[in-house]
C-alpha cells in the first residue's frame, strides 16, 4: 500500500477537514443546546433570555409538568401512528414505483407518461380549497388517512430511487431473466438487497416528512384531539399578539418559555436518534464487482 | 374572556362608556317602547306565542358552531366539546343541542375559520373578525338577522348590544339590514393602562404623572439617573416593539389617533369639513415624533426596537430594564410577571393614560368592544336560535346589573356547575358556544369582595377570583390585573373611528400596504433616519398610495 | 429475447398501478380547481359556478403597487439561495466521505442535520440576539477593529444574513442525498485508481464527483423549479419594517393582502404562476441535458 508516501498535503487536508467539519457541527448544534438549556432552566430568567449554553437556575419542572400534559401526549401518539402507517406506505410505493421507473421506455412502455406525470404534480397542486374539499367528500375529515394518503407517492423519492436503481448494472439483472425470473421474483431478490442505501435514504426522508408536517394536520383535522404533534405544537409556538387576558395567561404560565423549549426538544427527540441508526447504510459502499463475479 | 361569568349581584355598574355626542340609553328604551306597545296594541297571539324571546326548542334543534378553547381551559378527562355541563345547560334551558363542528385554539382558529368560508362549510353559527364578516356578506352566506333581531331580542339584550348608539351594529349592517349580532364584551378590557416602575420613580423623587409630557420626561429620567443602581446607564425608559402597539396611546395623549396597533381596524376621521382622512396623516402627529425621536437619540428606546417583535421585546421587562409600559389590564400577567420573577423588588403601578397638558381628559382610540360578530349560516331553519341563546346569556348573565327578579334558571344553572370542584380552576364560559357580555368593570366589584374576604359570594365563584389566592408569583398577576389595574381603565369617553361602513373597494386592496407605509414612515421618523420635515412627503405618498381615494369612496358610500 | 420482454412488462406495470391509482385521486383529482386562477371565486357559487375573469386576477397584482419590486426581491433572494444552497451540501458530503474515523463521521452527520428539523419561529429569536448590533457576532467582529454592523436592519446586510442562514440551516439535511449517493458508488473504482498511484483529490475529481453527477444534475434541475420560492417562513419571521421594501416576497406580500380581506383566487393565481415558472425551467433544463450530454433526468 502506498500509505506511507502519503504527502504533508494529504496530512494537511485531513487536519483541516476535521476542524472544518467539527466547527459546522459545533455551529448547528448550538440553538438545540440553547433549547435545552432554556426547557431546564427557571422561567424568570428565561423570559428575560439571559440563558445561553448553560441552565440558569435549573429544574426539571417544565419536563414534569409536559408528562402529565394530555394534549402533548395524545398528539405526539398520533404523530407515532400516522409516522408508521406513512412511511410503510411510503417506501413500499416508492420501491414499487422507482423499479419500473429505471427501465426504458422499450421494457415499459409508457414509462415517460407515468414519469411526466409526476413531475407534473410535483410542481403544480390545486391549492388549499379543492384539496379539503377532496378530502372532505372522501370523508376523510379528522381520519388519520387524510394525513397518509395525500403524500402516499413522494415523487422526489421515487426519482432518487429510480435513479439509483438505474446506475446498477444492467448485467445482474440479465442473468436472472435468462433463468426465466419474472420482474418481481429479480426485484426483490436481486435489486431492493442492492439499494439499502437508497432505501435508508427515502425512509429517512419520509419519516421526516411525516414527522414534521403541521399544515395538513391542521387543515384536515376539526377537532384538535386529532392534531398531530408538530400542529399542536404550531398552535403553542406560533407568536400571537394577545389581546385577551385568557392569551396573556397562556403566554406565561400556561405555556411559558421554558415549557416552550421543552416541548420543541422532545419532539425533535425521535429525529435526532433516527439517524444514527440508519447511518450504517449510509456509510457502507456497495460493491458491484463482488455481483458480478 | 371569563370577565362576566355569573352572577347575580348588585352591581354598580360604571358609566357606559359614551362616544362622541349621542345618547346611548336613548335608542334602546325608545324602540322597547314602541315594541312594548306594538305588542299590547295588536296582540296577534300567534305571534306572540312565538316571538317568546325565551323559548325553549321542543324537540331540541341541533345547531353546530366552532369551539377555540385554550390550553388553560381543556375539557377534562372525560369531558368534550359536545359532552360537558356547559353544553348540557343550553340543552336543557334552550333546547339547543350544540354540536362541534370545528374544535380548535384561538391561535389557529381564524385559519380554520377561513377555510371553512373558502370552501363553503361553515359551522350553522359563529363569532367572526371583520375582515370574515365582510367575506361572509359578500359570499351570501348568511341570513339577514332583521326581522328575527326585531322580533325575539329581549329588552336586556338589547340594553347590552345597542350600547353607544348601536355602533357595534355597524360592521354588520349592509343597506339597513342587520347580517349578524355583534357579541359585545366589557369595553374596559380593551382600555389602556400605564404601567410605571414605582420603586424607580421614588428612587429618582419623581411625583406620579399627570400628563403625558411628564410620562415622556421621566423616560428620560429613568435613562438617565441609573434607576436600578447598578452605577451603569443601562435602562430604557420606554418600552417600544416593531409593531407600535404602545405609541398609540402617546398619540392619543395628543388628540392624534395614529391607529398604530395591528390588532385594530384603521382610523378613518372626519376634519371639519366633513372630508375623510386617516389618523395617521394627522400634521399634529409631528411634534410628537420629534419628541419619540429625542427620546430615541438619547437612550430611552431601544436602538433594535425596529426589529423586535413584542415577544422579543418583552424580555427587557423580565430582565428589568424598563421603566414605562403601556398596556392593557390584564399587562401584569404578561408580561410585567416575568419582571418580577427576576426582581421581586420590583415595584409596578398601574396608572389611567393621562392627556397631554393642555388637552383635558384622556380620549383612547377605541375598537369595537366585541369578541367579534355571529352569524347564522344561510338557510338555517332557525336564526332565531341564535337570537334565543343571546337572550338567555345576557339576562343576568352578560349583564347581571339588568335582573330585576333574581337569578334566572340558566343562571343558576351556570353557578351549580361553577361551584363543582371538578370545574373549579376553568373558565366555563369559554366553554359556551358564545359570550357576550355588557359595560363591567370588574375591578371595583373583585375589590370589594376581597377586601371583604368572600369566598362564596357570585364573585367567588369565578376562576378568575379564585386565581387571586394563587400562592407567590401567580397570584401577584391575579391580584395586580383585578384589584389595581381594571380599576384604572375608567375614562370619560373614547374616539371610535368615523367611518363606520363596510370597507370600500381601494381600501380592501391597499389596506396593508397601506399599513406598512404608515408603519415604515413612522418608525424612520422615530429612528432619524428620516427626517421629520417629509412628514409632509409621507402623507402624500399614502394618499396617493390609496388614500385618497379611500376617503372619497367613504364619503360616496354615505351619500349613497 | 426481445418478444418474451414484452410479454413481461405487464408486472411493471402493475407495480405502478398502486401509486398511479393514489395519484390520480389525491393530485390529479383536485386539479381542475386550478381554474381558480382565472375565476373571481365566490365560496357559495362554488368552484366551478363563479365568474369567469380571465387573466383579471394577474392584472390585479400587476396592478398592485410594489409588485415590481417584490417579484424582482423574490427572484434575487431565490436565486442567491439556489447558488449557496446547492454546492455547499456536495463539497460537505465529499469532505463528509473523507473522514475515516467512523465515530467523528457519524456524530457530524447528525449533528449538521440538526437545524433543519427547527422552526424560523424559533430560529429567528436567536439569530436576532446573534446578530444583534451588542450581540455575539459584532462583539467578535469588533476584536478585529470592525464597528458594530445592524445586520438585521441594513438591507444589504439582511440579505447576506437570509441566503447565510438559510445555508445553515439546510446544508447538513441536504447532504444526506449525496452521502447516499456516494455510497452507492463501485468501491471497486476507488481501488484501482489507488493501485493507479491517484491521490485523494484525483479520487474526488475522477471518481466521487462523476459517480454524483446524475444526482447533482437532477437536484439542480429541480431547485430551479422554485426559483419563485424565496421561502416565506424564513422571510416572514424574520423581516421587519427597515428591511421591508427589500425583503418583502410575493408570499409575504400575499399574505399580508390576505389579513386584511382573503383574495383566493388571488392566491391560487400567484401559486399557479410560481408553478408554471418552474416547471418551464425544469422541462427547458431536462432537453437541454438530453440535447447536449444526451442524458434524462427523470
Amino acid at each position: 500500500m502506498p500509505t506511507s508516501t502519503r504527502s504533508a498535503g494529504t496530512l494537511i487536508f485531513t487536519v483541516a477537514n476535521y476542524c472544518f467539519l467539527g466547527i459546522a457541527a459545533a455551529l448547528c448544534l448550538f440553538p438545540v443546546l440553547h433549547i435545552v438549556a432554556v426547557s431546564l432552566s427557571s422561567a424568570g430568567p428565561a423570559a428575560a433570555n439571559e440563558v445561553v449554553l448553560w441552565p440558569i437556575e435549573f429544574t426539571m419542572s417544565s419536563y414534569s409538568v409536559l408528562v402529565s400534559k394530555a394534549s402533548f401526549l395524545t398528539s405526539f401518539g398520533i404523530s407515532v401512528e400516522r409516522t408508521v402507517l406513512g412511511v410503510a406506505l411510503n417506501t413500499t410505493l416508492t420501491l414499487l414505483m422507482g423499479y419500473p421507473l429505471s427501465k426504458t421506455s422499450k421494457e415499459l412502455p409508457g414509462r415517460n407518461v407515468y414519469m411526466w406525470m409526476l413531475v407534473f404534480v410535483m410542481l403544480f397542486n390545486a391549492g388549499l380549497v379543492p384539496n379539503y374539499l377532496l378530502i372532505k367528500t372522501l370523508g376523510l375529515i379528522d381520519s388519520i388517512w387524510a394525513l397518509v394518503l395525500p403524500s402516499a407517492v413522494p415523487i422526489f423519492n421515487i426519482i432518487l430511487v429510480m435513479n439509483f436503481m438505474k446506475m446498477l448494472p444492467r448485467e445482474i439483472e440479465e442473468a436472472a431473466y435468462v433463468d426465466g425470473a419474472s420482474y418481481w421474483v429479480s426485484w426483490w431478490k436481486l435489486i431492493l438487497p442492492l439499494s439499502k442505501p437508497v432505501i435508508a435514504t427515502i425512509v429517512l426522508f419520509s419519516f421526516v416528512m411525516h414527522w414534521n408536517s403541521w399544515y395538513d394536520g391542521l387543515i384536515y383535522m376539526n377537532d384538535n384531539k386529532n392534531y398531530p404533534l408538530q400542529t399542536f405544537l404550531y398552535t403553542v409556538i406560533q407568536e400571537q399578539d394577545i389581546t385577551s387576558i385568557e392569551q396573556a395567561n397562556e403566554a406565561t404560565s400556561v405555556n411559558g418559555v421554558t415549557l416552550k423549549a421543552a416541548q420543541i426538544f422532545i419532539a425533535m427527540v425521535p429525529i435526532l436518534f433516527l439517524y444514527p441508526f440508519l447511518q450504517k447504510y449510509f456509510t457502507k459502499g456497495i460493491v458491484i464487482g463482488a455481483v458480478k463475479g | 374572556m371569563k370577565k362576566w361569568l355569573a352572577m347575580a349581584m348588585s352591581v354598580n355598574l360604571l358609566a357606559v362608556v359614551i362616544s362622541g355626542c349621542s345618547d346611548p340609553t336613548a335608542t334602546p328604551s325608545e324602540d322597547n317602547e314602541k315594541q312594548e306597545q306594538a305588542a299590547t296594541t295588536a296582540p296577534a297571539p300567534e305571534t306572540s306565542e312565538e316571538a317568546n324571546p325565551f323559548k325553549k326548542f321542543n324537540p331540541p334543534i341541533e345547531m353546530s358552531t366552532l369551539y377555540a378553547i385554550d390550553e388553560a381551559n381543556t375539557f377534562p378527562a372525560g369531558d368534550n366539546a359536545e359532552n360537558n355541563p356547559m353544553h348540557q345547560l343550553f340543552l336543557d334551558e334552550m333546547g339547543i343541542d350544540v354540536k362541534a363542528k370545528i374544535v380548535t385554539t384561538p391561535s389557529s382558529k381564524e385559519d380554520k375559520l377561513q377555510l371553512a368560508i373558502t370552501s363553503h362549510d361553515i359551522p350553522d353559527f359563529a363569532i367572526v373578525n371583520q375582515s370574515k364578516l365582510n367575506q361572509l356578506i359578500r359570499g351570501d352566506m348568511v341570513e339577514d338577522l332583521t326581522e328575527v333581531y326585531e322580533k325575539y331580542a329581549s329588552d336586556n339584550l338589547r340594553e347590552v348590544l345597542e350600547q353607544n348608539d348601536k355602533k357595534l351594529f355597524a360592521p354588520a349592517m349592509r343597506d339597513g339590514k342587520i347580517y349578524a349580532l355583534p357579541a359585545p364584551t366589557t369595553i374596559y378590557d380593551y382600555m389602556p393602562v400605564l404601567y410605571i416602575r414605582k420603586d424607580w420613580r421614588e428612587k429618582l423623587g419623581l411625583p406620579e404623572p399627570t400628563t403625558m409630557d411628564q410620562v415622556l420626561d421621566m423616560a428620560e429620567k429613568f435613562t438617565t439617573g441609573d434607576p436600578d443602581g447598578n452605577g451603569a446607564q443601562d435602562t430604557l425608559g420606554l418600552y417600544m416593539n416593531k409593531d407600535l402597539n404602545s405609541l398609540n396611546y402617546i398619540f392619543n395623549a395628543y388628540g392624534v389617533y395614529p391607529d398604530t396597533s395591528i390588532s385594530l381596524s384603521n382610523m378613518w376621521l372626519k376634519d371639519q369639513d366633513g372630508n375623510y382622512y386617516n389618523g395617521s396623516t394627522d400634521p399634529k402627529a409631528k411634534p410628537i415624533l420629534e419628541r419619540l425621536n429625542r427620546l430615541y437619540d438619547m437612550g430611552a428606546i431601544d436602538k433594535e426596537f425596529a426589529i423586535k417583535d413584542a415577544g422579543k421585546a418583552n424580555e427587557f421587562i423580565a430582565s428589568n430594564k424598563i421603566g414605562i409600559y403601556f398596556g392593557l389590564f390584564f399587562s401584569p400577567l404578561s408580561p410585567l410577571v416575568d419582571s418580577v420573577k427576576n426582581n421581586p423588588n420590583a415595584e409596578w403601578e398601574a396608572l389611567s393614560v393621562p392627556a397631554a397638558e393642555g388637552q383635558g381628559s384622556f380620549i383612547p382610540g377605541a375598537p369595537y368592544n366585541a369578541y367579534g360578530w355571529v352569524y347564522v349560516k344561510k338557510g338555517f331553519e332557525h336564526p332565531e336560535a341564535l337570537v334565543t341563546m343571546m337572550n338567555y346569556i345576557s339576562d343576568g348573565y352578560g349583564a347581571p346589573w339588568l335582573v330585576k327578579d333574581g337569578p334566572t334558571s340558566f343562571q343558576q344553572g351556570y353557578e351549580k356547575v361553577a361551584s363543582d370542584p371538578k370545574y373549579a380552576n376553568k373558565g366555563l364560559n369559554n366553554w359556551m358556544p358564545l359570550q357576550i357580555a355588557g359595560n363591567i368593570n370588574w375591578g371595583p366589584i373583585f375589590k370589594e369582595a376581597y377586601e371583604k374576604g368572600d369566598k362564596e359570594g357570585p364573585a367567588a365563584k369565578r376562576a378568575d377570583y379564585k386565581r387571586m389566592f394563587q400562592e407567590g408569583i401567580d397570584g401577584w398577576g391575579w391580584k395586580k390585573t383585578y384589584l389595581e389595574a381594571y380599576l384604572k381603565t375608567e375614562y370619560e369617553s373614547v374616539r371610535y373611528p368615523d367611518y363606520s361602513g363596510p370597507p370600500t373597494e381601494t381600501l380592501s386592496k391597499t389596506e396593508s400596504i397601506l399599513n406598512k407605509e404608515k408603519t415604515e414612515a413612522y418608525i424612520a421618523f422615530i429612528m432619524g433616519a428620516r427626517p421629520l420635515e417629509e412628514f409632509g412627503d409621507f402623507v402624500e405618498t399614502f394618499n396617493k398610495l390609496g388614500g385618497s381615494k379611500i376617503a372619497s369612496e367613504m364619503i360616496a358610500f354615505e351619500q349613497e | 429475447m426481445r418478444g418474451a420482454k414484452l410479454g413481461r412488462s405487464w408486472q411493471l406495470h402493475v407495480m405502478m398501478m398502486p401509486g398511479i391509482l393514489l395519484v390520480l385521486v389525491f393530485m390529479y383529482g383536485p386539479m381542475p380547481g386550478i381554474v381558480l386562477a382565472f375565476k373571481d371565486f365566490i365560496p357559495t357559487k362554488g368552484i366551478f359556478g363563479s365568474d369567469w375573469v380571465g387573466l383579471e386576477t394577474f392584472a390585479y397584482m400587476m396592478d398592485l403597487p410594489d409588485s415590481m419590486q417584490v417579484f424582482w426581491n423574490t427572484l434575487k433572494i431565490a436565486f442567491l439561495k439556489i447558488v449557496f444552497n446547492f454546492p455547499i451540501p456536495i463539497i460537505v458530503a465529499i469532505l463528509i466521505n473523507e473522514v475515516r474515523k467512523a465515530v467523528f463521521k457519524r456524530t457530524v452527520q447528525t449533528m449538521i442535520y440538526l437545524p433543519h428539523f427547527l422552526s424560523w419561529v424559533i430560529l429567528s429569536g436567536i439569530f436576532i440576539d446573534l446578530f444583534s448590533q451588542t450581540g455575539i457576532v459584532n462583539k467578535a467582529l469588533g476584536l478585529f477593529g470592525i464597528s458594530p454592523i445592524f445586520f438585521m436592519g441594513e438591507p444589504g446586510h439582511f440579505i447576506k444574513l437570509l441566503i447565510a442562514t438559510d445555508v445553515w440551516k439546510n446544508f447538513g439535511y441536504s447532504t444526506i442525498i449525496y452521502l447516499a449517493a456516494i455510497t452507492g458508488i463501485d468501491d471497486s473504482l476507488y481501488e484501482s485508481a489507488r493501485i493507479d498511484g491517484a491521490n485523494r483529490f484525483k479520487q474526488i475529481w475522477h471518481i466521487t464527483l462523476p459517480g454524483l453527477s446524475p444526482i447533482i444534475l437532477l437536484v439542480l434541475t429541480l431547485s430551479l423549479g422554485g426559483i419563485l420560492d424565496a421561502g416565506f417562513d424564513q422571510v416572514f419571521n424574520m423581516y421587519n419594517p427597515l428591511v421591508w421594501s427589500s425583503s418583502d416576497i410575493i408570499d409575504t406580500y400575499v399574505y399580508r393582502l390576505a389579513i386584511v380581506e382573503a383574495n383566493y383566487s388571488l392566491g391560487t393565481a400567484i401559486g399557479l404562476l410560481k408553478s408554471v415558472v418552474g416547471f418551464v425551467l425544469i422541462v427547458t433544463s431536462y432537453l437541454i441535458a438530453k440535447k447536449y450530454s444526451d442524458y434524462t433526468i427523470f
